[in-house]
């Protein structure tokens, strides 16, 4: 009967329905929680690494030069990356952050949520920026050539 | 100041056993700064700090994209303002010491490290290694401007 009104696989019983409304217990997505942070802590490790030398190479080059850098393929390919994963990363410990400081329900709910609005918005503004990039410059290339 | 007498100190009429006063732990007063915590709030500040610069590359890859020159110089002019170089300084410093700390963090998560001596010492490995990659990126920027060779 729970699981009919309440489409949620961890609810079995009544009983744990009325724990749930109450707020107490497990939500039961800590343990996903805790896995993607640590599965995009050891992708971005490598991918900070990365960063940190392509920095070092761009950092005097002109806007041009930067756009035509961007639209490699392997460096499109990881800058979407480390764009998605750290985003992903960094909601997930923001997180964290607002619901050990923030002791208000309705607050917190609205930081939660406008967390993600504006984390969600801006990865997706940002990946279609790079898509958007990559794929001018191979048509330009492409008339150069032909 | 006048001895007050607990209830839990005299033994009740006719029991067997003596209550003796024992000390009331935790001591809530009695709070001291330890590396471990400063560690773990410095891993939790670095990791606000980094979200904010992971929106700055977001700025960086919008403005760079944009194809519009004052877009790209708006960007670079905030980034070589003051306060610009000292956010890159504090970047600089918070992924050094995220990534070691981080790296601390799945040492435990495989199971290694709990002891109260193990995680004293690896909080100093992790602050002096931070702080050495820190001057490491340091030194690669300096290089760029001044090359040896």
């Amino acid at each position: 009967m729970a699981r009919k009104n309440y489409q949620d696989k961890s609810i079995r019983s009544n009983a744990d329905l009325m724990t749930h409304l109450r707020n107490h217990g497990s939500a039961q997505h800590g343990a996903g929680h805790w896995l993607w942070q640590r599965l995009t802590s050891l992708v971005l490790m490598g991918l900070m690494i990365w960063f940190t030398f392509a920095l070092f190479e761009i950092r005097d080059a002109k806007q041009n030069m930067i756009v035509v850098w961007m639209a490699q393929p392997l460096n499109t390919g990881l800058l979407i990356a480390t764009i998605g994963l750290g985003f992903v990363h960094a909601v997930l410990g923001m997180q964290v952050v607002i619901d050990d400081y923030i002791h208000h329900t309705s607050l917190r709910w609205f930081l939660r949520l406008s967390l993600y609005g504006v984390f969600g918005f801006l990865g997706l503004f940002v990946v279609l920026a790079l898509l958007r990039v990559s794929a001018l410059v191979t048509v330009f290339q492409a008339a150069q050539a032909g | 100041m006048p001895k007050t007498k607990s209830s839990i100190s005299e033994p009740a009429e006719g029991a067997v056993r003596t209550v003796h006063p024992r000390p009331l732990s935790p001591h809530i007063s009695r709070y001291g700064w330890s590396v471990t915590m400063a560690t773990s709030i410095c891993h939790r500040m670095t990791g606000v700090f980094l979200t904010a610069g992971l929106v700055m590359m977001g700025w960086w890859i919008l403005a760079v994209t944009s194809l519009q020159e004052d877009r790209f110089a708006e960007f670079y002019g905030f980034l070589h303002s003051p306060l610009g170089k000292l956010l890159i300084l504090g970047w600089r410093f918070s992924i050094a010491f995220h990534i070691c700390n981080g790296i601390r963090h799945l040492i435990w998560d495989i199971g290694y490290g709990f002891k109260p001596s193990s995680a004293r010492s690896g909080s100093i490995i992790v602050i002096i290694a931070s702080i050495l990659l820190t001057a490491i990126l340091y030194w690669v920027t300096f290089m760029r401007w001044f090359p040896l060779d």
